[in-house]
């Protein structure tokens, strides 16, 4: 086998654009933090350092899953879903798990915190991925080849719903989904569980109907702009302001304490401020292309028939199309708010890690399939 | 490794496999279109909209800082009163070029440096829509000065703001402390969200004491403001709760008849009522003005105070600690007679000195220099108190010995806090042969035992603790522990009563009788006093050898010849048959008691028959 330098190098364009991404982050959090540090910890650069900390982090953990060979990956995937579910059930108990805010989905480790759901996610597309694979024919033609997965994401969106964490809730199942769906399970199998899950909803609603006056606040958020829709009120002002070239870099208003904390989940709607709306459009250009990319990686897997490859590249595209989405989505109005982050972008150190180790997955998977473009799967 | 299954209609099942691929492929672009639109109607058709939100219509939280609770004497006199006082603040957010702002200010009103520099102080702890304040008490044309030139400084506000003001500054300055500007220390102990929007905090005195009850609680308010600050609209407001005013026991009367009576000598004067522990005053002398405290003190005006060779910000009157002198006789005469070592029958003979079996040091009275004789061949302890015989008292002191003599002491309250509710009071010493040991490291010497028998040597009190002492003997023994504070809006408040000292009645009464001698006697220490009296008093006299009241007063050599002179002291109570006041005194000195009695007299006519005031 005939390795040439360049067969072995990841792929420029998708690392690129992950790395571009990660420069938006840190562009964008350092703005958006450097009032808020300054005023709490007296350090402008508090959460710039600490960025940089979990970056070098996270990239030095690509570096480690691109050296791995996919075949480790396809043999422990049930190990690491077990590891997740432990983790997820870890963080539940009290005095272990950190509760912010009403909810539980921290572990502090040293100086730092670990969110068990954003390593959830990722064990969720591993496992799903080598599931598929193992039982192709069952989950494409029986019943118990599309309840077992059910069964074992049924699971995890107990424990993240008990948290609670409804955005990651939201996006472990629509990955899921959308897995089993772009493998091939029958439609009607989909619609079933569909019919099941909104009737369940349509209980929950009937029972307890303060629910949907609060997932619909949203919609309305300037009926109460002072507290509920406070942050969200403030974000709109951030968009708002923005117009087509933004006010300028370090130029934002609303992140000098009107939208509070600004570098977390909201650090989008800064950004889209100070850079206005082509600085928002450039950041969504490299969404799309990243996405884009990530797919072309899984149907180059497919052709090399290595499906294993391409389903893992489909669960990460889902992933970070859906986490994107959503994030972006949430601080425009769109969705309901949920605590989701911006993948690559926002300020977490689970999130980044977790990111760069499913970027650096999809670029072995492209590597493989280069190197062995009629076997990805070695017998 | 599991068995790849092979397709059965492979050709179908890639169908179906690309037709969910473009789908899936769909629906992202559809969603990514989703977004596109919303940030586009965001961030350019609805633009203007979003930046009059922002820029016009800017919503601020305002804290509505409490206004604090005032503080009267027993009469209803007003002595910590707020008076409104006009500020400049500065908005940073708002002001263009702040440096070029502050110029054109210096040039419309004077702003001295230390205002400046606590105003950059400040800047940088304030959040930028918060007002820093940079000049206070604006005079009225000052005002007009800023009102002509607003529309050119966007970002600079005047507000009245309620400041604290002393009507009677230097003759409470003691008794009440004072409020000034919180400092950076106090930034991080208070309360954060209480003390929004308030600059002052108690420092020292009944002020800094009762902070908590004085201060209030904030308030806050949401306002609608356009984009120079001005408010447009309240849109929502939770009132502030107003600190509470205190009643206090002392009697404005009592003491400025105290201050007047003590002239432009350093002393303190302090009278309470035996009856309820309630102080009536509370003088220490030369006092200031706490007025100048409330805005922060100019460094040139604290120089002055602080470099006082009188140290006027010296709280002599609690925190001064002086021997007793004889003022401790009446004290030292109850514990022999409770003790059952003396009766009012027995006597001493008084050849003007005493000397300890086996040791050849004479220990003199101070008659001996006088008359070159004792008071009388044998003195008895009426004599003893009402001539103030120090042979008399060696005696009962070497019989007691010292260590009995601070069991029997320590219930009036000397050697520890009297418990006041006032700050930075100091707790005198009252030895024994532990203290020495634990103090020292030294072993108790017999000679020592006479000296504390007369109140000096190691022994040291406050003028306070006198006071309390004089208050327990004038109600025989009822324990009252000294309280400024009379009632909390109106609500009478009082500490919790002590264990009171049990005592033979007939032994008070043979005190009493002695301290009546002292003032109403033929030959009493203090007869001088009777001259002209509608009421019975009972006194005593003391002096007190120099040792040194403060320690960090400065050395003078000018001022050496007086300021080694004797402190006069005296404690006194009345009517003697049912006392409502009880007092102590201190002259520094003032040569001799001779100073303090004639200051007795003029608080407790005050008092008792409501003479001048």
């Amino acid at each position: 086998m005939s390795t040439s330098r360049a067969a072995t190098a990841p792929d420029a364009t998708l690392a690129l654009l992950g790395l571009a991404l990660l420069v938006v982050g840190l562009v964008a959090i350092s703005s958006a933090s450097i009032e808020y540090a300054d005023w709490h910890y007296q350090n402008p650069w508090f959460h710039t350092q600490r960025h940089i900390i979990y970056l070098m982090i996270a990239i030095a953990s690509g570096v480690v899953v691109y050296r791995v060979p996919p075949q480790f990956w396809f043999d422990t995937g049930w190990i690491w879903l077990f590891v997740a579910l432990a983790l997820l059930i870890l963080v539940l108990i009290p005095g272990i798990g950190r509760e912010v805010n009403g909810s539980q989905r921290w572990l502090p480790l040293g100086p730092f915190t670990l969110q068990p759901s954003e390593f959830a996610k990722m064990a969720m597309v591993i496992y799903l991925a080598g599931y598929m694979v193992r039982r192709e024919h069952e989950v494409r033609h029986q019943w118990q080849g599309f309840l077992k997965p059910m069964a074992v994401l049924f699971a995890a969106t107990l424990l993240l719903m008990i948290e609670p964490d409804f955005g990651a809730t939201v996006i472990v199942v629509a990955t899921a989904f959308g897995m089993l769906f772009l493998a091939g399970v029958k439609l009607w199998n989909f619609m079933l569980v569909l019919t099941g899950a909104l009737g369940a909803m349509l209980v929950l609603v009937i029972s307890e109907p303060y629910r949907v006056k609060r997932l619909t606040a949203y919609t309305d958020p300037w009926a109460d702009p002072y507290d509920t829709g406070f942050q969200l009120t403030q974000s709109l002002i951030a968009f708002g302001r923005g117009e087509w070239l933004g006010v300028g870099l370090g130029n934002s208003v609303q992140k000098l304490f009107y939208l509070p904390e600004a570098h977390t989940d909201f650090v989008f709607s800064i950004w889209a401020e100070e850079t206005g709306f082509l600085g928002a459009m450039a950041v969504i250009a490299l969404y799309a292309a990243l996405i884009g990319r990530v797919l072309w990686v899984g149907r180059q897997a497919i052709l090399a028939e290595n499906p294993f490859g391409a389903y893992v590249c489909y669960g990460v595209t889902l992933i970070f199309a859906g986490q994107a989405f959503v994030n972006m989505g949430v601080s425009s109005g769109l969705l309901p708010t949920k605590g989701l982050t911006l993948p690559f972008v926002s300020y977490g150190g689970t999130s980044l890690i977790v990111c760069c180790a499913m970027l650096a997955l999809v670029l072995r998977i492209d590597r493989d399939t280069r190197l062995n473009p009629r076997k990805g799967r070695r017998k | 490794m599991p068995q790849y299954i092979a397709l059965k209609d492979p050709l179908r099942e890639s169908r179906i496999y690309s037709a969910r691929t473009i789908g899936a492929i769909i629906l992202v672009v559809g969603l990514l279109a989703v977004i596109v639109v919303r940030y586009h109607s965001l961030q350019i058709t609805e633009y203007e909209n979003y930046r009059t939100q922002s820029d016009r219509n800017r919503i601020q939280l305002q804290p509505l800082p409490p206004k604090r609770g005032l503080i009267y004497d027993r009469n209803g006199v007003l002595l910590a009163d707020n008076r409104p006082s006009y500020i400049l603040s500065v908005v940073r957010e708002q002001v263009p070029d702040l440096e070029a702002t502050l110029v054109e200010l210096q040039a419309l009103v004077p702003v001295s440096d230390s205002d400046l520099e606590k105003f950059h102080k400040k800047l940088t702890r304030r959040r930028p829509y918060e007002a820093v304040p940079l000049r206070f008490r604006l005079t009225e044309e000052e005002q007009a000065r800023l009102a002509v030139n607003r529309y050119r400084l966007p970002g600079v506000v005047v507000d009245a703001q309620l400041l604290r003001h002393y009507p009677h500054g230097e003759l409470f300055s003691h008794a009440l402390g004072y409020v000034g500007r919180i400092n950076e220390r106090e930034v991080l102990m208070l309360d954060e969200t209480q003390y929004r929007g308030t600059f002052h905090v108690g420092k020292v005195g009944v002020e800094k004491y009762y902070e908590d009850i004085l201060h209030g609680e904030v308030g806050y308010q949401n306002v609608e403001s356009n984009a120079h600050g001005r408010v447009l609209r309240v849109l929502e407001r939770h009132a502030p709760t107003p600190g509470a005013d205190l009643t206090l026991h002392l009697d404005i009367r009592v003491q400025q008849a105290a201050v007047d009576a003590l002239g432009d000598r350093r002393g303190a004067v302090v009278a309470i009522d035996p009856l309820t522990g309630g102080v009536l005053a509370l003088v220490s002398a030369p006092g200031f003005d706490t007025n100048l405290f409330v805005n922060g003190i100019s460094s040139v005006d604290y120089s002055a105070l602080r470099d006082s060779l009188d140290v006027p910000l010296f709280n002599r009157a609690i925190q001064g600690q002086y021997p007793p002198g004889s003022t401790i006789k009446p004290i030292m005469a109850m514990a022999g007679l409770e003790s059952g070592l003396v009766t009012p029958e027995s006597t001493v003979a008084d050849p003007g000195w005493y000397k300890l079996p086996g040791d050849r040091r004479k220990y003199r009275d101070w008659i001996l220099r006088i008359r070159g004789t004792g008071h009388a061949p044998r003195v008895d302890m009426n004599m003893a108190i009402a001539q103030s015989c120090d042979v008399y008292f060696y005696d009962l002191a070497r019989r007691l010995t010292i260590d009995r003599m601070y069991e029997y002491l320590h219930p009036y309250g000397f050697g520890t806090r009297t418990g006041i509710d006032t700050t930075s009071e100091r707790p005198g010493i009252l030895p024994s042969t532990r203290w020495k040991r634990e103090a020292m490291a030294q072993p108790w010497y017999p000679g020592e035992t006479l000296s504390a028998g007369i109140g000096q040597g190691y022994m040291l009190v406050t003028p306070m603790q006198l006071a309390v002492a004089t208050s327990v003997l004038a109600s025989k023994g009822q324990r009252k522990t000294p309280h400024l504070l009379q009632a909390i809006d109106g609500q009478p408040v009082a500490p919790p009563p002590l264990e009171p000292l049990i005592a033979k009645q007939e032994n008070w009464q043979e005190v009493y009788k002695g301290m009546r001698e002292v003032v109403h006697g033929k030959r009493g220490t203090a007869k001088y006093l009777a001259k002209g009296i509608e009421y019975e008093m009972a006194g005593k006299t003391g002096t007190a050898q120099v040792i040194g009241i403060a320690q960090n007063a400065v050395y003078n050599e000018d001022e050496v010849a007086e300021r080694h002179r004797h402190h006069g002291l005296f404690i006194a109570f009345a009517p003697i048959e049912a006392p409502t006041i009880a007092v102590a005194i201190i002259v520094e000195n003032g040569g001799g008691s001779s100073a303090a009695a004639p200051i007795a007299r003029a608080v407790i006519d005050t008092w008792l028959l409501g003479e001048a005031g």
